[in-house]
């Protein structure tokens, strides 16, 4: 659950979601839910030399399970709660 | 993806095929309901796209990696450079 | 694929979300092309399916990945899990829809337990109890969890999410009524 809340702070910001297939799409993160599962809007392809027929996507799904990295928007993400939210997840964990 | 019924998208499966048709419909495991498919297919050094009319298809959720809401103005207007343009890979079933 | 107006306006009466299990459920006796994730096909007559996909089919052609060497066999069983993806006929799906809209008419409301009536697709507000606060009878003990059938996706009472709306208090046992609607 952490993680799920963890994307839920990042909704509205820009993230670059590299997939396993190498294919790399950057687009405004739009919603994520348990399964993280992520939707993301104004999508461009990241290499669109590459592959220029999925250039014309408004908006897309992405399959969580599908997904390699996130890259995230350095200023976005505050380390000091996300290591306190860490410990209380890990803490609920052990009881 | 509430918003992605009833519109033309793009799917992109994990053995790297990417098709288009009209979102159906969906469920929990991200299965969907895809009608007036067509597959569209890169074969790399190519100009152009080629695009198979395949029917309705029920795709299984595993096998999705991401669906799109294609827009149709730039569609038609594609571009490819066959110098730099690739198909997409497949995912070894993990 | 780009279509006109005319080939979009045969679907658009499809206005909710179909499920693919519900389709696969509507699909039985008919004639389809399943596609395992090993790449080999299987052409068939669907004679049964449930909740995990499994399929069951009858006057099969198994063809290999490359297709090259065919297999014909009376009858078969495919596990859910290694479908990649299910070919159907046009038909089936204006068909399935259509049902899906006769069972979405209203009917009288029936009293008793607070069972929601199984539909097609999801929750239209249109009627259906469980959609009101305070309708539904029974101790909520659903509340939040899934229920113990598969994903709740087979034709019958949806609820993936398994989160009736509105406060149920009053007796007997609460039976997932209300579709809720799945967050996605």
């Amino acid at each position: 659950m952490l993680f799920f809340s963890f994307f839920k702070t990042l909704v509205d910001k820009e993230v670059i979601v590299e997939l396993k297939n190498e294919v790399s799409l950057k687009g405004t993160l739009h919603s994520v839910d348990q399964y993280l599962n992520i939707k993301l809007n104004n999508v461009e392809i990241v290499d669109e030399q590459k592959y220029p027929y999925l250039g014309c996507l408004k908006n897309c799904f992405i399959r969580g399970s599908t997904v390699r990295y996130i890259q995230l928007p350095a200023a976005d993400v505050d380390t000091d709660v996300l290591q306190d939210a860490t410990r209380k997840e890990h803490q609920v964990n052990k009881k | 993806m509430d918003e992605l019924v009833n519109k033309t998208v793009s799917v992109v499966t994990s053995d790297g095929r990417n098709m288009m048709g009209i979102l159906q419909g969906f469920d929990q495991t991200s299965n969907i309901i895809l009608t007036q498919c067509t597959q569209n297919v890169y074969i790399p050094g190519q100009r152009e796209l080629e695009q198979i009319p395949l029917g309705s298809y029920i795709i299984r959720g595993t096998s999705v990696t991401f669906i799109g809401e294609v827009d149709q103005e730039k569609f038609l207007s594609l571009k490819i450079d066959p110098a730099l343009a690739v198909g997409i890979k497949s995912i070894n079933n993990r | 694929m780009l279509l006109n107006d005319v080939q979009l306006a045969r679907f658009t009466h499809l206005k909710h979300n179909m499920l693919p299990l519900t389709l696969l459920k509507g699909a039985q006796t008919t004639q389809m092309m399943v596609e395992l994730k090993n790449g080999e096909t299987f052409n068939g007559t669907l004679v049964n399916c449930d909740s995990w996909m499994n399929l069951n089919l009858k006057d099969v052609v198994c063809t290999s990945r490359d297709g090259t060497s065919f297999y014909q066999m009376p009858e078969c069983y495919v596990r859910g899990n290694l479908v990649k993806y299910i070919r159907v006929s046009d038909d089936i799906l204006t068909q399935v829809s259509e049902e899906a809209k006769k069972e979405r008419t209203p009917k009288p409301a029936r009293g008793g337990r607070g069972r929601g009536r199984g539909t097609f697709g999801r929750g239209n507000a249109g009627f259906g109890r469980g959609n009101d606060a305070g309708r539904g009878r029974g101790e909520n003990a659903n509340r939040g969890q899934q229920n113990g059938r598969g994903r709740g996706d087979s034709t019958r009472g949806r609820g993936d999410s398994g989160r009736g709306r509105g406060d149920a208090r009053g007796r007997g046992q609460s039976s997932q009524r209300g579709r809720g609607r799945g967050t996605n």
